[in-house]
């Protein structure tokens, strides 16, 4: 029951900051802030996760609720949906870049954060 | 209005997406499984809400930036790929985001081809 609070918690402030986006960043660049900042601290919060280890209540507010909810692939379908109408090679660039930027912006934060692994050895 | 209506469709998502990710865990599916249903079927139910006109705001509010927009998710899709390339599964590295951009833009056009 705490977990699902949590998660709907997290949930509801993740949107509301995505709206806050919105209406303050440029629409073509909307996705691009709410999916790279959302990433790259995702990112940096599984690294740090591995260090401090929270408790289930607090990783499932700030990861699965507030991030999840804040970055959105639904919006990312329909803008890419849209310009495939105009321009299919750009459409196709803009869905290969915006996933290319936000897995270098997530891997980034977890380098960042994470205990170093000495060469060789596998986690 | 339009705050409370994004946050209630956004706590809703979010619990929604647990549930997935909770059922593909107890189903001991891959870690990225879960994602990948929530992001397909979330572009699905766009591609349908992508009629909604501008008379419908307070609808589309809740729905689409709300209750769509926090079920699936950007950032674990990313971290995803992340854990995949640490666990050096070359193969589903490449397949997992090409299968799930490609199953996002059919199941968008689906979804909006249904009701027009």
């Amino acid at each position: 029951m705490v977990e699902i609070i949590s998660v709907a918690l997290g949930g509801m402030i993740g949107a509301i900051l995505r709206y806050c986006v919105t209406i303050t960043v440029p629409t073509e660049w909307m996705l691009w802030v709410v999916n790279g900042i959302g990433s790259a601290i995702l990112g940096i919060l599984n690294g740090l996760f591995i260090r401090y280890k929270p408790s289930n209540s607090l990783r499932l507010l700030l990861t699965t609720g507030m991030l999840g909810a804040f970055t959105t692939f639904s919006t990312f379908s329909a803008s890419w949906f849209a310009l495939m109408q105009t321009n299919k090679l750009l459409a196709i660039c803009y869905a290969i870049m915006m996933t290319a930027v936000c897995v270098a912006l997530a891997s980034f934060g977890y380098l960042c954060t994470a205990p170093k692994v000495k060469a060789g050895e596998r986690l | 209005m339009i705050w409370l209506l994004i946050a209630a469709g956004g706590g809703l998502g979010a619990t929604t997406r647990y549930g997935v990710i909770e059922w593909m865990k107890h189903k001991e599916q891959p870690f990225f499984i879960a994602t990948f249903l929530v992001n397909s079927v979330g572009s699905l139910l766009m591609g349908m809400a992508l009629h909604l006109g501008a008379e419908q705001a307070t609808l589309s509010s809740f729905f689409t930036i709300g209750f769509l927009g926090a079920f699936t998710t950007f950032s674990t899709f990313a971290f995803d790929v992340v854990k995949l390339i640490e666990e050096r599964d070359y193969r589903a590295m490449l397949l997992y985001p090409v299968l799930t951009l490609f199953v996002g833009i059919v199941f968008v056009t689906l979804g909006w081809q249904i009701f027009s």
